[in-house]
């Protein structure tokens, strides 16, 4: 579908707009993208009352979004996107969220699926062993002070030399894998030691490791400049900055709360806390924000090189791993959009940018930027190419996955870890690595359909379908 | 709906040595929140919500039993209310977890006032933790006296 296709109807169906006179003090309205499904879904949670939150920060423009992932989050609804401008506008840590540049990354493997047959086991099996799953870390990989600098400051760039990284890993990385105007000064002594040994790491809930078939190929244009093919192996990584970006988070979430009063800013939740951009503060997160990024860059380049490293020793040193691109979807990022500099919030939301945004990388100025939507444990993922349209549609935003539908109470209740795993093994999924309870809270029916989601996000013109993925090895956080 | 997490009703008595006077009442309950943990803390006193939240805290961190060598933290905070002070709690406790590879089990609390902790927190080193807490957050947070108790409600990141 070419954007110019997008037809009038089409999108006016798929967006439900909110005034802002829907609760008192909204300075913009808010729009969400979703299916008559999706939006009944929605309107029975707090999604849209965390959105019409979001539309009263000061600064704020144009209209705050909901993807068509949108769920309860905190503060800013998940699937939450807000820009503010940077000359009166506000950056929020709460519109970040505490796993800091939390992402995913896709790698192609030019590995075809029959080449594998057989080895999905031991390669799941490998895989847990050398990546650290759950609350702690990385005894292999501890950073001493200086090294953490490093990180800090040049995120993927830094593992060049330690031989875990390529120029072109870094290429194929959102901002080159390491923001500018990061400063490790701006990250407090607490969050450097949260962070010291959790390098490689994947934490819990739902970040993840899966190795991928290829099932469908949508746009094969699109498919062929990202390295995918029908029958073909991928790996998708999803993980974020751990306790480290966690710990800057609450560093600056409690700094700027006891500042609001000063600057006159009064809010519907302390979760919402801010700081105007004028502000040393301000300028303070987001050289901490920008620090933890890159550590979140650095930590999925870490994977990258474990991933490379199996793959090498279970199935010969000529496999050939590439990233095809790796995305944040918790971020606040300066970008110039309808000629304003402004602080766009994308809280569990993706950048999408189209083939002729200059931030696109050059390999994929033709196509646009690869956008990834993972689903659940066992349903399909789909990789989508980014759009011009989605500039003025949502501040150039896809969404980020299929979204939560019920609470993980609610899953432990309908599902034991073990009913789960046994469900997935019956697909021909193998598993590893996640404790019974984080399997039963990421059962597949916890979460939206993600072909629906996914189909909105392409109807709407957000991002374009380009392949669909279907998971064979789960190493579950 | 609320979901009380089956065998997580837990008393005071049976968990820790209490300094201040015993809490039957005390126990904590999962909340609907969809995206994240929703903690329901109930406790007649200050500390024994306090001490509900990091028992609740060190399940979700193991929810099996812990076993490893005893390490004991001391806490003290001082925040500008007994919201604000649930939040810095929570959050010490998972900065020391993460830093110490440790799991807060059980807890004796020296002190505790509308602004003011001061606790004694003892606990299993681990090798690993299965699950990740992020933080707690200030969304949707309260700590109010309802019927002669208190009752608190805080979202975890997880």
């Amino acid at each position: 579908m070419s954007e110019a296709t997008v037809a009038t109807a089409t999108l006016e169906r798929l967006i439900h707009d909110l005034p802002d006179t829907t609760r008192a003090g909204m300075r913009v309205p808010a729009r969400v993208f979703a299916d008559d499904v999706l939006w009944e879904d929605v309107r029975q949670e707090h999604a849209l009352e965390q959105l019409c939150n979001v539309a009263t920060l000061p600064g704020v423009v144009s209209r705050v979004c909901g993807m068509p992932d949108i769920h309860e989050g905190y503060g800013f609804p998940v699937g939450g996107v807000a820009a503010t401008r940077v000359g009166d506008g506000v950056i929020s840590p709460g519109g970040v969220g505490y796993d800091i540049n939390c992402g995913v990354r896709l790698l192609t493997t030019g590995l075809t699926i029959d080449a594998i047959s057989g080895k999905v086991p031991e390669l799941v099996h490998a895989l847990s062993r050398s990546i650290p799953t759950g609350g702690y870390g990385n005894t292999q990989l501890r950073l001493e002070r200086r090294a953490m600098e490093q990180v800090l400051k040049e995120g993927s760039r830094s593992l060049v030399a330690m031989g875990l990284a390529t120029p072109e890993d870094l290429a194929h990385t959102e901002s080159g894998g390491a923001l500018p105007g990061a400063d490790p000064a701006a990250v407090s002594e607490r969050a450097q030691e949260r962070g010291r040994d959790q390098l490689g790491t994947m934490g819990s809930g739902n970040h993840f490791v899966e190795i991928e078939r290829v099932e469908a190929v949508t746009d094969p244009a699109a498919a062929r400049a990202f390295g995918l093919v029908v029958g073909g192996v991928a790996v998708l990584i999803h993980t974020g900055s751990r306790g480290l970006g966690h710990q800057v988070c609450t560093d600056y979430v409690h700094l700027m709360l006891g500042r609001l009063e000063s600057w006159g800013i009064e809010l519907p939740d302390r979760q919402l806390a801010c700081a105007p951009l004028s502000k040393p503060e301000a300028r303070r997160y987001l050289a901490a924000m920008n620090a933890a990024a890159n550590f979140a860059f650095a930590n999925r380049q870490a994977i990258t090189a474990a991933v490379r490293d199996v793959f090498r020793t279970v199935l010969g040193p000529a496999v050939s791993i590439q990233v095809c691109y790796d995305v944040a979807h918790n971020m606040a990022k300066l970008e110039r959009h309808g000629g304003q500099e402004l602080c766009v919030h994308r809280k569990g939301a993706t950048r999408a940018f189209g083939p002729s945004h200059p931030e696109t990388p050059a390999a994929y100025r033709d196509v646009g930027q690869p956008v990834f939507i993972p689903g659940s444990m066992g349903t399909a993922s789909w990789v989508l190419a980014g759009t011009d349209a989605a500039l003025d549609l949502s501040f150039g935003t896809a969404c980020h996955g299929a979204g939560r539908a019920r609470s993980r109470g609610a899953a432990r209740a309908a599902h034991t870890g073990r009913d789960v795993r046994e469900a997935l093994v019956r697909q021909g999924i193998s598993v590893a690595g996640a404790s019974a309870r984080g399997l039963a809270e990421e059962a597949p029916d916890a979460y939206k359909d993600v072909e629906r989601v996914v189909e909105v996000v392409h109807q709407a013109g957000l991002a374009r379908k380009v392949a669909r993925l279907r998971p064979i090895g789960v190493v579950k956080g | 709906m609320t979901l009380i997490a089956p065998g997580r009703v837990r008393h005071p008595a049976t968990w820790g040595r209490m300094t201040m006077s015993p809490c039957p009442q005390a126990y904590f309950e999962f909340g609907p929140h969809v995206g994240e943990v929703q903690l329901q803390l109930h406790g007649m006193t200050i500390a024994a919500v306090l001490e509900q939240a990091g028992i609740a805290l060190g399940e979700l961190l193991a929810p099996a039993a812990a076993a490893g060598p005893e390490k004991v933290e001391e806490v003290s905070l001082t925040a500008p209310d007994r919201s604000a002070l649930l939040v810095e709690w929570i959050n010490e406790l998972l900065y020391l977890a993460d830093r110490d590879h440790w799991i807060p089990t059980h807890f004796d609390f020296h002190d505790a006032t509308e602004h003011h902790v001061n606790a004694s927190v003892r606990g299993p080193v681990l090798a690993e933790a299965p699950t990740e807490v992020k933080a707690a957050t200030w969304h949707g947070l309260r700590f109010d006296v309802r019927d002669g108790a208190f009752v608190a409600e805080v979202v975890l990141d997880v």
